[in-house]
């Protein structure tokens, strides 16, 4: 079973990629009634992928938490996931895709370089709390990268539009209206947000159950506390001080590398309660 | 302090720009925070080991608090300004929310409307009074409260999600309150029990204990005993949990509670809570008269432990002058199963040594209920028990904070999904039509709100050409 697994991750992974080039390929060549091509790769990739990810927690039984592996191929699932709900429903968006799919590629390929042996769960890993966490840090992730594909489009159609004015045959201008685009990244980036809160929330009562403390200033604790400080500080200029449009999706489009560094990055520079999980 | 210095301090204080610079500065500092060796964090092993390698450092570290960085005057300094500062917010946010939420009715004319970023005329052949009915009948069918003044109507639905902005800042103060109010009166230690042992929840009985400013001294002195240690404990469906040790609670003799304490699994009583922490053997080593009479005895927690994994343990015995060192193992594996006879079976093995005054007496092997002369008297191995330590916590914050995350979970959803909205009309009647000017807008995603602004405005338009007035 682990060996299917692994070739139906492979597959998904291919058909990210085959979806990333064709958005990409879209993108540069403005050639808007490809992007459906893109759209059935991703779904085809995320139709194996769910497949290899419910083996894997068929197999390994638990869910997929505990070895790198499984904790990038989830975030990657989630992304495509949210990113093919996002377009569903907002269909004017779809070439967002440019972004979400290269990253949850990228996701992909970094996972497959850690090890697939199946671990068994420690015992301080047994929580209903730990599901809660790491599901919502996954929602996170997958917000905020929408929100980011919505960023980028938004300054590309702004330089466009500054460029060369409006065209309603343009590929740009068949986009939303940059104030629609600016509302969506709003939206994503609060229900980033939103999801943020709830993984620390639920993770500082794991922690408590675990350690005795609800929080202790471990460098995980902390940096999921400056993420969401640095969400909390976007919203806020965004609603308070009037901060909209370029500035914001290059807030946005910045921000991310702090959410990823507390996602992925921490276990790397840091030692403390989470890093052995986080790295293996 | 004149007025006009009170009003700068307050709009100071207000300003929603000081927000976003104190809590940028407060992720500049926990960023330091996390390069930093924080000695909160670390052993004292580990701490001292970083300080000696880098003394200079350690010094200008020390001297600006940096090295207890979440809990030195410069955090806590800015914490403070920034509770302070949201206290000032609150009040403005939420006489603004309020204001909002009780005028409920804002009836607006057709220049207004026109002004919208979202609105319509439309026509209609229907009487005005009519057309008032069918649009009401939209508004009411899509969730609005509808309010009519002669030719005007004013609708709008979610209008409580004008608190979550006000709810939200409250939650933060709640949250830094409940963890302030728990922190100071909070209690933690550790106490070791043998199995079958008693002991009452009190301060000598804590092996390392830490108080708060304002616990007082408040403990309960219900007892605990350690009825049974399991190193490998299975619970009910069978799941292996790790170590657990069973806890009874009893106060003045009778029992209040009974359960495991594992690996998120905790036990909690009256504001305590227990949680599973290290374990050991601890062997019974009694010293009997020649007579066969006991002179002393005691289970010796083995705590320490060398490079194999073996347990060890220094002791006296009374002003005997007799001392001596033991390791402890098991000859298979720690189990709470029986051992059946085809595995090897669980024995205790003892390796001790003993001194009288200093000198060398006894340097051997024991195993269970052997005696081996000391002096003029016999040291028997009797019995053999697992202690184990129990981190016990008091912290009366904790269910607080966890109601100030609900909240604030909560109220992230009133700001982002319970999105105040609202519809403006003014129903003018001319010759023969009627002219409606119809208006809309949301509090936030404005622009999105388009989509749902059309569908009404369509739903109006079909109710208004449907039949005849």
């Amino acid at each position: 079973m682990a060996q299917i697994d692994w070739i139906l991750y492979l597959t998904a992974a291919t058909f990210y990629a085959i979806s990333s080039v064709i958005y990409i390929y879209c993108l540069v060549f403005k050639k808007e009634k490809k992007l459906n091509f893109a759209i059935n790769s991703a779904l085809l990739g995320l139709l194996f992928h769910s497949v290899s990810v419910a083996l894997r927690w068929i197999t390994a039984e638990h869910g997929p938490y505990i070895s790198m592996y499984e904790v990038l191929s989830s975030y990657a699932w989630v992304s495509v996931a949210l990113f093919l709900l996002a377009q569903q429903k907002y269909e004017k968006i779809k070439i967002a895709g440019f972004i979400a799919m290269p990253v949850a590629f990228l996701i992909m390929g970094i996972g497959s370089t850690y090890s697939r042996d199946i671990q068994l769960i420690p015992a301080s890993l047994r929580s209903y709390w730990l599901i809660a966490h790491v599901g919502f840090a996954k929602l996170a992730f997958g917000s905020i990268l929408v929100a980011v594909g919505i960023a980028a489009l938004y300054i590309l159609k702004e330089r466009h539009s500054n460029r060369s004015g409006t065209d309603e045959n343009s590929f740009y201008d068949r986009l939303p209206e940059l104030k629609v685009m600016d509302d969506l990244m709003y939206r994503f980036v609060a229900s980033g947000l939103l999801f943020l809160t709830i993984m620390i929330g639920a993770g500082a009562i794991w922690a408590n159950q675990t350690w005795g403390r609800y929080w202790g200033w471990d460098p995980t604790e902390t940096w999921s506390l400056i993420t969401w400080f640095t969400y909390g500080i976007c919203l806020h200029l965004r609603m308070n001080v009037g901060w909209s449009g370029k500035r914001i999706a290059w807030l946005i489009i910045f921000s991310i590398f702090v959410l990823a560094f507390s996602l992925f990055g921490i276990g790397y520079v840091y030692s403390g309660l989470h890093t052995s999980y986080l790295t293996s | 302090m004149d007025s006009n210095t009170g009003k700068r301090i307050s709009a100071f204080l207000k300003s929603k720009k000081l927000a976003i610079i104190l809590i940028f500065i407060i992720i500049l500092l926990s960023i330091i925070g996390t390069h930093i060796p924080q000695k909160s964090q670390l052993k004292p092993e580990v701490y001292n080991t970083w300080k000696n390698n880098h003394p200079e450092e350690a010094v200008i570290f020390e001297g600006i608090g940096f090295t207890n960085l979440f809990s030195s005057v410069i955090f806590l300094g800015i914490l403070l300004l920034l509770f302070i500062s949201t206290i000032f917010c609150i009040k403005t946010m939420l006489s603004s929310a309020l204001r909002r939420l009780n005028s409920t009715s804002q009836f607006q004319s057709m220049a207004y409307i026109k002004e919208l970023e979202n609105n319509t005329v439309l026509m209609t052949r229907k009487a005005q009074n009519r057309a008032i009915s069918e649009i009401d009948d939209v508004l009411r069918s899509n969730g609005y409260r509808v309010f009519h003044d002669k030719n005007r109507i004013f609708a709008q639905k979610a209008r409580h999600g004008v608190l979550g902005i006000p709810l939200f800042h409250i939650c933060i103060l709640f949250i830094i309150l409940a963890s302030v109010y728990g922190s100071i009166g909070r209690m933690e230690g550790d106490m070791r029990l043998i199995e079958g042992q008693l002991l009452s929840e009190d301060h000598e009985n804590y092996m390392f204990i830490n108080e708060g400013p304002f616990f007082n001294e408040n403990h309960k002195k219900f007892d605990i005993t350690l009825e049974k240690f399991y190193p490998d404990y299975k619970d009910e469906t069978g799941t292996p949990r790790g170590p657990a040790g069973k806890l009874s609670i009893s106060e003045n003799g009778k029992k209040m509670k009974t359960g495991v304490v594992y690996l998120n699994n905790l036990v909690d009583y009256d504001g305590y809570t227990f949680l599973g922490n290290v374990y050991g053997l601890a062997p019974l080593l009694i010293l009997l008269n020649q007579d066969g009479t006991v002179f002393s005895g005691s289970y010796i927690a083995a705590s320490d432990t060398d490079s194999s994994g073996r347990y060890t343990a220094y002791f006296d015995i009374g002003d005997t002058g007799i001392e001596g060192g033991l390791m402890v193992y098991m000859t298979a594996n720690l189990t709470s199963e029986k051992i059946t006879a085809s595995q090897t079976e669980q024995v205790p093995v003892l390796f001790l040594k003993v001194f009288d005054r200093g000198k060398e007496i006894y340097d051997g092997t024991m195993r269970l209920n052997d005696t081996v002369k000391i002096s003029d008297k016999y040291l028997g191995f009797y019995d053999i028990k697992y202690w184990s330590n129990f981190y016990v916590v008091k912290d009366d914050g904790t269910i607080l904070v966890y109601t100030g995350i609900g909240l604030i979970t909560f109220s992230l959803v009133m700001i982002f999904f319970i999105v105040p909205k609202r519809v403006y009309a003014e129903i003018i009647e001319e010759d023969d039509e009627t002219k409606i000017y119809l208006g809309g807008r949301a509090d936030k995603f404005r622009f999105l709100y388009k989509e749902e602004y059309c569908s009404l405005v369509n739903n109006i338009k079909e109710r208004l050409s449907n039949g005849t007035d």
